[in-house]
């Protein structure tokens, strides 16, 4: 049981830490920085890295949910008597909750982020007015909808770090 | 409930998260990145709009989380700093502090490294095995700040689990 459950924490807390700390670094560090150098180099670092970005990301965030999930139903069960009847439980589904909804905004500020890259793969030559503009609008909105995630996740955290205590 | 040991975890957990997810972000994702393409303008761009933000960023996380784990070691109900090295909690939690030190360094020396890559495109005095040298040195150290962090959260984590 004990080894059980410190492979399953593993599993948990480390693809968890990695996917709060890249999504507040992302959010709040690289993409303001990327906004600022601006055409060329911006789209073409974030198309280059959106890849590996999104297989990070999403790979953290579904390991860190479903071993999240597993752990629950092995710490205490029957788990659904406990999660609507403690404050442990109030906690586990309020942080998993956190964490399935900044999970789904992450995944919308990557597809502005994909259409972003998109426009600057197809560019020959300096953007039109219209396509600088509709990148614009594309990269404000990946970085206001990361920053809301990030904070999401990292609320998520602290429901879970709390859980025991109350 | 004690609030005080309570507040302590919520902050060392969400600087350790931030350490180590930035500490991997850079190592595995920017950096490679940035390095595949060839423009010295976009690395010099990068550099003057993130290096000092991400030596802030991850010297205060790194600091916030050494400190507050320090005082969760002295809090922790049945433990305190003598039992360090002693048992499997002792010896997990020293492996871990002596892994977040190590990262901690690393972290610095790496920072040294960027500085100097930061000032030698600014100044164009720096020759190009240097640039090149600096820029393997950074790559070197981000994966071995990256593992070292790893092995913290790893250790720290499993700690209560650990027998003897």
């Amino acid at each position: 049981m004990d080894a059980e459950i410190a492979i399953l924490r593993l599993l948990h807390i480390l693809p968890g830490a990695t996917w709060v700390g890249s999504a507040v670094f992302l959010a709040f560090v690289v993409q303001p920085a990327l906004a600022k150098t601006g055409p060329p180099h911006a789209p073409a670092l974030m198309a280059n890295m959106l890849k590996p970005l999104m297989i990070v990301l999403h790979g953290s965030a579904i390991m860190t949910i479903v071993f999240g999930i597993i752990m629950a139903f092995r710490v205490q069960d029957p788990l659904f008597d406990f999660l609507w009847s403690t404050d442990w439980g109030t906690m586990i589904w309020l942080g998993f909750l956190f964490s399935v909804v900044a999970y789904g905004i992450g995944n919308i500020a990557g597809l502005s982020n994909k259409k972003m890259a998109d426009i600057g793969k197809s560019l020959t030559g300096p953007p039109s007015p219209e396509q600088a503009a509709e990148m614009t609008k594309l990269r404000d909105r990946a970085i206001l909808l990361a920053r809301v995630g990030a904070i999401g996740v990292v609320i998520a955290v602290a429901c879970m770090a709390l859980a025991n205590h109350v | 409930m004690d609030v005080g040991l309570v507040i302590t975890r919520i902050i060392h957990i969400i600087a350790g998260s931030f350490w180590v997810g930035t500490a991997i972000y850079l190592a595995m994702l920017l950096e490679p990145r940035a390095r595949s393409i060839p423009s010295e303008d976009l690395e010099r761009q990068l550099l003057n709009r993130t290096s000092k933000l991400n030596s802030l960023w991850i010297t205060s996380s790194a600091a916030v989380t050494m400190i507050t784990g320090m005082a969760l070691v002295s809090a922790t109900p049945d433990h305190s700093f003598s039992d360090l090295g002693r048992g499997g909690w002792g010896t997990m939690i020293l492996i871990g502090l002596i892994a977040s030190l190590a990262a901690f360094f690393v972290s610095g020396g790496a920072g040294a490294f960027t500085a100097k890559l930061r000032r030698g495109l600014e100044s164009g005095n720096a020759s190009e095995e240097q640039l090149a040298g600096y820029r393997r040195s950074l790559t070197i150290l981000g994966y071995v700040n990256a593992v070292l962090v790893i092995v913290a959260v790893g250790t720290m984590a499993t700690a209560r689990y650990a027998v003897g």
